[in-house]
Order: structure tokens, then sequence, then C-alpha cells
């Protein structure tokens, strides 16, 4: 699955580690998820999507939908 | 020539595993060419071992350079420290006692099982390690390295096992499963390592 995560961080200047810690999660989680090497659960998911104040579609797509920018 | 961390950090596993194989047979030799007596071979047993300290503290930065070094990781580092000590001393004991004392009975029994006591508190280990580790990703890496050296012990001793029915190679004890099993989720990760 496909997702704009590493584009929603960057927005905010948020380094891995920094996005990791306010998740309460490992840095190599957030590399993980925003390379696509791994889906993460509806919970996190949920977390992301609050913590970015976006709902989880905003922010994880379908595959045939792309990554956006 | 500069690096980064993260490969500065698995060089000094590296050397510190190099350090802990020559400790071992650096010990073995001295136990057997110069009889140190039983305090002296404990002693020198207990400093190998002890070599297993700074390689976990090692893995511990370099895990830290990683990303991934979680409290849940921390406390299962303490606690194979602890399983790793406790495991040479069992042995140690248990092997002296047998020797020395040649104990009979329920004493032989609860000696023969000393030495699994140590070992089984780093299965334990592993085990509080998959409950405790709160972040899912890692979680599930751990889960597929531990499912991967599963595999890899039961392949490997049915095939041994077949093997030496026919005799074709020699007997291995049952407590090798532990050593394989350790070994194979090490692989395992070195081979997640190397694909990151």
């Amino acid at each position: 699955m496909k997702n704009r995560l590493r584009l929603l961080r960057a927005e905010r200047d948020w380094s891995q580690g920094e996005l990791a810690t306010r998740l309460g999660i490992s840095r190599q989680s957030v590399n993980a998820i925003e390379t696509g090497k791994y889906d993460p659960s509806l919970p996190l998911a949920f977390r992301i999507a609050d913590l970015f104040a976006l709902r989880i579609e905003d922010i994880f797509l379908r595959d045939e939908e792309g990554a956006g920018e | 020539m500069s690096s980064s961390p993260q490969a500065r950090g698995r060089r000094s596993i590296l050397v510190w595993c190099l350090a802990l194989c020559a400790a071992m047979i650096v010990a073995g030799l001295v136990i057997h060419r110069f009889d140190p007596g039983w305090a002296g071979t404990l002693a020198i047993m207990l400093a190998a071992t002890g070599m297993t300290i700074p390689i976990i503290l090692a893995v511990e930065r370099s895990a830290r350079f990683e990303g991934c070094l979680s409290p849940a990781m921390a406390r299962y580092n303490r606690r194979m420290i602890a399983g790793s000590l406790l495991y040479t001393l069992g042995l140690f004991v248990a092997v002296y006692a047998y020797k020395n004392w040649h104990p009979q009975g329920a004493l032989l029994w609860g000696l023969a099982m000393l030495p699994a006591l140590g070992a089984l508190a780093m299965v334990a280990a592993m085990a509080r390690l998959l409950v405790e580790e709160q972040d899912e990703y890692l979680r599930l890496k751990l889960a597929q390295s531990a499912l991967f050296g599963t595999g890899a012990l039961l392949v490997l001793a049915t095939v041994w096992g077949f093997l030496e029915q026919f005799r074709l190679v020699p007997h291995v004890p049952a407590w090798a499963a532990i050593p394989v099993f350790a070994i194979a989720i090490g692989l395992s990760r070195c081979f997640n390592w190397a694909r990151a």
C-alpha cells in the first residue's frame, strides 16, 4: 500500500526519528512504512492520521491511486 | 576514511564476536593444557562467557543507530546476559559434581537439569521479548526471525536424524537444538540487515 507519510513529514520538517517519537514507535518502523515495506495495523494507522489531523484514506492510498506528489 | 555510525556499529559487533570466539578457544586450550583446578576453570569459563556482555552492548549501540532499540529489547538483552551466565555456572557445577561426587538417583536428575535452567531462562527471555515488544514492526521482524529459526531447526534435525539413522553422521545431543535455533535466528537477522 502506498502512502504520503514522507511528504507529510517533510511538510512539517520532521525527521524520521522525530515522527517516530511522536508516534511512540521506532525510527526503523517509520522508515519501513514510508518505503512501503510494511503496512501499519489499523490502530497505528489511526494514530498516524490523528497526528497529522487527516483521515486514514488521505494518508494511505490504494496501489492504483499512486502516492501522489 | 570515515564511515557511518551504522557501519561502525556493525563492525564493532563483528570484532567482539571474533574476540568471543578467540576467548573461547584460548579458554579451552588453557583448561586442557594447564588444568587450573575447579576454581580456575570456573573463573576462565565465566570470563569467556562474560565476553558476551560487550557483544550485547555493541548490538544495543548498533540498534540505537539503526533506530530499532526498544525498551523491550534492552530488557531482553539483560535477561540474555543473566541466562548465559546462569547456563555457564549450571553447566560447570553439573559437570564438576558428576565427575567428582558420582551422584545417583534424584540428585543426578537434578544435576542433569541444572545446565538446562540457564538455557530455559534464555528461551523464556525470547518469549518475553515477543510479548513485551510494543513496536508492531519490530515484533513482526522478531516473529519472522523466530519462525525462520524454528523452520531451520526442524529441517536440520530431520535431515540429520535420518543421516544419523544410517550411520552417515555422528550422534548430536538433543541440547544442540538451542544453539542451532539461536544461530538460525542470528543468520535471519544478518540477512535482514543486509537487505536493509
